[in-house]
């Protein structure tokens, strides 16, 4: 499935912008990008139930671009569930398969099947005004997999799911896709999901591709800012200043410079430092930098500093024994390993290596 | 100056009419001249003078106001009206007859057959002649330059006239009044003897004279000499557009013809045999309300009222009724109009005004209609005609003992407190009451009014259904009139005048009309429905507009549209190459037209309700649709269906009680023709009510009946939609 300089405008809202996207057959793709981004938009272009307004869609080689949603043979998840309120669990699932004249028996063997996996054969008789919303989500995914065909369409499938439920239907979803072998293209504004279930992971913002990627490479090498900030759980640290003799030195702030880059020509630069990479020690009066911790937020296994370094603020992370280690207002002293920091072009934005 | 005012006051006559145009003009200044004549006199007596006022009032509420103004003693001290409501306002004391002395003079002043008329049974003259209108011949200058001096004239004019696609001849084929001229020619008479007070009235309107000038107009249609279906609607237009040499009508006609002066003419009818056609006359008369409080001065202002005749002849061309106004110098100074009008009177005779004469019109009617415009053989028809007339003027039932009925009433309603005392205390009323007395003092105004709107005139009719109208009053009859619908007792299950038949018609035509209305209103709402419709809200405001012209326009346009001789569809018909369809003289036809024009007033209510429900599936659940392959049919029943459904279930509960209750259109489209077949429960009740007689029992009957059956059809409709909304829309199980 490919899409080829794909737009899309709304009056005068320019949704998507040239939209350039090759997926392999098979491939698992995830659609990351804030709420209003344009996701459902290319799933509802590529689907077939809106038009682009310029570019073309392509699906197994063919151009697709104009063809009705069943000459395109997918099967999709909509964002709103779409169920039917006047059907029962049983039919909503079947209701594909009933249009295309499958035989009774083999509709409630594929029925069963799904709701099987679903976890929906208690409530196979009750209509969607008795469901609750994660029920009403399965039901709707329910619906798409109930078919065969190559390419399966998701919008925000797992949204009202609990977080334990969540990351079994992750796990059941990667499963499926693994053993259906279908291209899937599955839209989500939840980077975890994005990472756990993506072969590759395309960001969109603005309308445009941001950047194409394995969850790694994501991760570790975010083509800009608005990725490098997008990806990561708190966000990357983004210190704006220069490099001045192979040391980064942060413009709003007095102290020392913040890492050594060796190497790094001099110039102006955006630094991103992830919460995770900022070491943190207890204040021992010997290191360069000391900073205040002003609020420490506790999530079990880590806790999530924030801290005050003479004036610029700093997100870190510490785990493991360290976990409970500081309470706001302790003292502490920081490491930046210049080695996993990443670089932006102040004026793009863009990454440079 | 203060005390002649006053006196002038006092001595104002008051005088109601209902004239309009150039016939209250014409009274209007006959009003003045009277006023300075009565001046006149006045002053030569040395009295004061007395005034006549006049108000005009609708001829509709004439009759009304008279009835209900006279008894409480604020009516007015003359009034004009017609002849043939004389025996009923007599008996209601509406009237003063004239004293003797004056009657006495009057009626030799009069022409012959007027004072007769206006005669109540003990001989007194209950009101002065004042003028009268009978049917005459109008010719079209250009077809026929003089007027035809007898009906062979007109024969002779026949094959000229077929040549041009018209008649020598037309009038109302289908009505006993126009046919009255050939019936009073062949010597025929409604009553066969003078008719004695207090025997039932042995009816001659089907005897061997009547008989033969049924047979005679029936040879002039088949001569091709008249139409056989003309309505008095079209006549004008047929005339106009040459295709009537001439018409028999009455004055009023001359308002109608949209031709100038100089292309028609006026004469008196023509002869006939030797004999010159003569037709039932109407005679107007001045009465002298009961409630006038100065008798002799209303009766010298009438005398100086009908004294100054000649601007009416002239100017309103109403007719004088006194003999002087037709001798020599001055017969030859009245219009033609005028002038042929006294022929009809002095040929003819005045509408008979007993109240048996109301029985007579609509048999006669429908035999013409039979054997004139279905040319269904004469002797049958009038075996049914007989049949009908013999029924119809069968005396009201018994009267009955309404003691038990009042002592069951009164159990039920002890009973029915009793019930409502249990269901208030196991529902807690009286607290609710309390505690809730702001809301049930903010609906109080609603309920009552709902109970004067609603309940009263339920309950009326519900007890009127047990009385019959008989001689302006009513009598208790218990539950004849329900015995002899259900019963069939007058006419036979099959018959089209039976309440089964008339339930039959009634309940095909709601299922037909309502199945139409649902199916045209869903395909439109569907077509409009779609998004990117060009001129999609321009095909929703004209869509809708059938709905918005009221309907009885609407049910008078497609009449003209179905007229047999001048309606667009058999011009249609006749530019395809097709006969015309004479579309109300067949059952299916008759039915037909209106179908077409209830579908046609019936559609846009259920596309709108169709549109509303559509525009609430939401757009995700078309998607679904198309994204799994459904075609447009799949769509339609799979999502769109189980939508619109809900809501057209109380749609088609209203359309249908709507349809069920149609009276417009049955009344102005087909009228009930053929012979009452396309008349249904609500259209019969009325001709009950006020066309057959007054038999207002009767026509209650029928309300109650229809009320029932409606009752009974809502209950099940809504308990099946109860059931549905229970489990939501109907399954479609996978
Ligand atoms: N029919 C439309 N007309 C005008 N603007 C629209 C229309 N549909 C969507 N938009 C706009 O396009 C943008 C993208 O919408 P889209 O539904 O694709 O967002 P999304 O990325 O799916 O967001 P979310 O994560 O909240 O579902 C939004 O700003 C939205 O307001
Ligand atoms: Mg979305």
């Amino acid at each position: 499935m490919a899409l080829r300089a794909v737009s899309k405008r709304f009056g005068a809202t320019q949704v998507l912008d040239g939209i350039e996207l090759g997926i392999a057959p098979g491939e698992l793709i995830v659609l990351l990008g804030r709420s209003g981004c344009g996701k459902s938009t290319l799933l509802r272009i590529v689907a077939g139930l809106s038009e682009p307004t310029s570019g073309r869609v392509e699906i197994g080689g063919r151009d697709v671009t104009g063809l009705e949603p069943r000459e395109r043979d997918l099967a999709m998840v909509f964002q709103s569930y779409a169920l039917y309120p006047h059907l029962d669990v049983a039919s909503n699932i079947a209701f594909p398969l009933m249009i295309r004249g499958v035989a009774a028996s083999e509709r409630r063997a594929r029925v069963e099947e799904v709701a099987r996996l679903l976890g929906l054969e208690a409530l196979l008789d009750r209509r969607p005004a008795a469901l609750s919303g994660g029920q009403r989500q399965r039901v709707a995914i329910g619906r798409a997999l109930v078919r065969r065909p190559p390419l399966y369409l998701f919008d925000e499938p797992l949204s009202n799911l609990d977080a334990g439920l969540r990351s079994r239907m992750r796990a059941e979803l990667r499963a499926l896709h693994a053993r259906l072998g279908a291209t899937m293209l599955y839209v989500t504004h939840d980077q975890t999901e994005a990472m756990t279930l993506a072969d590759r992971i395309v960001v969109l913002e603005a309308g445009r591709v941001q950047q194409v990627a394995p969850p790694e490479e994501i991760y570790r090498a975010p083509a800009n800012r608005f990725v490098a900030e997008f990806v990561g759980q708190p966000p990357i640290n983004l210190i704006e200043g220069e490099v001045r003799g192979g040391r980064f030195v942060a413009r709003a702030h007095a102290a020392p410079p913040l890492c050594a880059l060796p190497g790094v020509p001099d110039g102006a630069c955006v630094l991103g430092v992830r919460p995770e990479h900022v070491r943190v020690e207890p204040d021992d009066g010997a290191g360069a930098l000391r900073a205040e911790v002003t609020l420490a937020e506790p999530i079990g296994d880590r806790t999530h500093l924030h801290l005050d370094l003479g004036g610029l603020a700093l997100r870190a992370t510490v785990g493991g024994r360290d976990a409970f280690r500081y309470r706001e207002g302790d003292r502490v002293a920081l490491g930046i390993d210049g080695a996993v920091c990443h670089r932006f072009d102040p004026r793009t934005g863009q990454r440079v290596s | 100056m203060n005390g002649a005012l006053l006196a002038a006051v006092l001595a104002s006559v008051t005088l109601w009419h209902s004239y309009q145009g150039a016939e209250r003009a014409a009274l209007e200044a006959s009003i003045a001249q009277a006023n300075a004549q009565l001046a006149r006199e006045a002053q030569a007596r040395g009295e004061a003078p007395v005034r006549i006022e006049s108000l005009a009032i609708p001829f509709d509420a004439l009759h009304r106001k008279l009835e209900t103004a006279i008894p409480r003693g604020h009516g007015p001290d003359l009034f004009l009206a017609a002849h043939d409501r004389l025996g009923d306002w007599a008996r209601l004391g509406l009237l003063r007859p004239l004293p003797e002395a004056v009657a006495a003079r009057w009626r030799s002043r009069v022409l012959p057959g007027l004072a007769e008329a206006l005669t109540d049974g003990r001989g007194r003259l209950l009101a002065f002649p004042f003028t009268f209108k009978g049917l005459v011949l109008y010719r079209n200058r250009q077809l026929v330059r003089d007027a035809p001096p007898d009906m062979a004239a007109l024969e002779a004019l026949a094959p000229a006239m077929r040549a041009r696609g018209g008649w020598a001849l037309g009038y109302d084929t289908g009505s006993f009044f126009f046919h009255a001229p050939f019936f009073l020619a062949h010597g025929a008479r409604v009553f066969a003897e003078p008719p004695e007070r207090g025997d039932p009235p042995p009816f001659a309107v089907f005897d061997r004279r009547a008989r033969a000038s049924y047979a005679y107009v029936i040879g002039l249609a088949e001569r091709g000499v008249i139409p056989r279906e003309v309505s008095s609607a079209t006549l004008a237009r047929l005339f106009e557009a040459g295709r009537l040499a001439t018409v028999i009508s009455g004055p009023w006609f001359a308002g109608q013809i949209d031709l100038p002066a100089d292309r028609w003419a006026v004469s008196a009818l023509p002869r006939l045999r030797g004999r010159r056609l003569g037709s039932f006359v109407t005679v107007e008369g001045l009465f002298v309300a009961a409630s006038s409080r100065d008798v002799p001065a209303a009766v010298r202002a009438a005398q100086a009222l009908l004294d100054a005749w000649r601007v009416r002849a002239r100017r309103g061309l109403q007719p004088p009724v006194l003999r002087s106004a037709w001798r020599a110098p001055e017969r030859a100074a009245l219009p033609p109009l005028v002038a042929a009008q006294e022929r009809a009177l002095a040929h003819g005779r005045v509408t008979p005004n007993r109240p048996e004469m109301a029985l007579v019109w609509e048999p006669v009617g429908r035999l013409l209609k039979e054997t004139l415009w279905r040319g269904e053989p004469l002797e049958p028809a009038l075996a049914r005609a007989r049949t009908a007339l013999a029924i119809a003027s069968r005396p009201p039932p018994p009267a009955r003992d309404p003691a038990p009925w009042l002592v069951v009433a009164g159990v039920l309603l002890l009973g029915a407190c009793g019930w409502a005392l249990v269901r208030a205390r196991r529902l807690h009323l009286v607290d609710r009451v309390r505690r809730e007395r702001f809301p049930l003092l903010m609906s109080l105004p609603a309920a009552v009014a709902v109970a004067l709107l609603v309940g009263v005139p339920l309950l009326t009719g519900v007890v009127l259904s047990l009385f019959a109208h008989v001689d302006g009053g009513f009598r208790f009859v218990g539950w004849a009139n329900f015995v002899d619908l259900l019963g069939s007792r007058s006419y036979g299950p099959s018959d089209p005048l039976s309440f089964w038949f008339t339930l039959g018609v009634t309940v095909l035509w709601t299922a037909v009309n309502v199945a139409l209305h649902v199916t045209i209103g869903l395909v439109l709402a569907l077509a409009l429905a779609r998004t990117g419709l060009r001129f999609g809200r321009l095909w929703r405001v004209l869509l809708i507009l059938p709905w918005a012209v009221p309907n009885y326009i609407t049910a008078l346009v497609w009449r003209g549209l179905f007229d047999t001789q001048l309606g667009a569809i058999n011009a249609l018909l006749g530019l395809a190459g097709l006969e015309p369809v004479a579309w109300f003289q067949r059952f299916w036809t008759a039915f037909g037209a209106n179908v077409v024009t209830n579908t046609w007033l019936g559609f846009p209510f259920m596309m709108v309700v169709a549109l509303g429900a559509l525009q609430s599936v939401p757009r995700e659940l078309e998607e679904v649709a198309r994204l799994a392959g459904a075609n447009r049919w799949q769509r339609f029943r799979h999502v769109e269906w189980p939508f619109v459904r809900p809501a057209l279930v109380p749609a088609v509960l209203l359309g249908s009680v709507w349809t069920f209750n149609m009276f417009n259109v049955i009344y102005l489209v087909s009228g009930g023709e053929p012979g009452g077949a396309t008349e249904i429960l609500i259209s019969e009740a009325y001709k009950w009510a006020f066309e057959r007689r007054m038999r207002y029992g009767y026509a209650a009957a029928y309300a109650v009946l229809i009320f029932a059956i409606l009752l009974l059809y809502g209950r099940f409709v809504l308990g099946g939609r109860e059931r549905d909304a229970a489990v939501g829309p109907r399954e479609v199980r996978a």
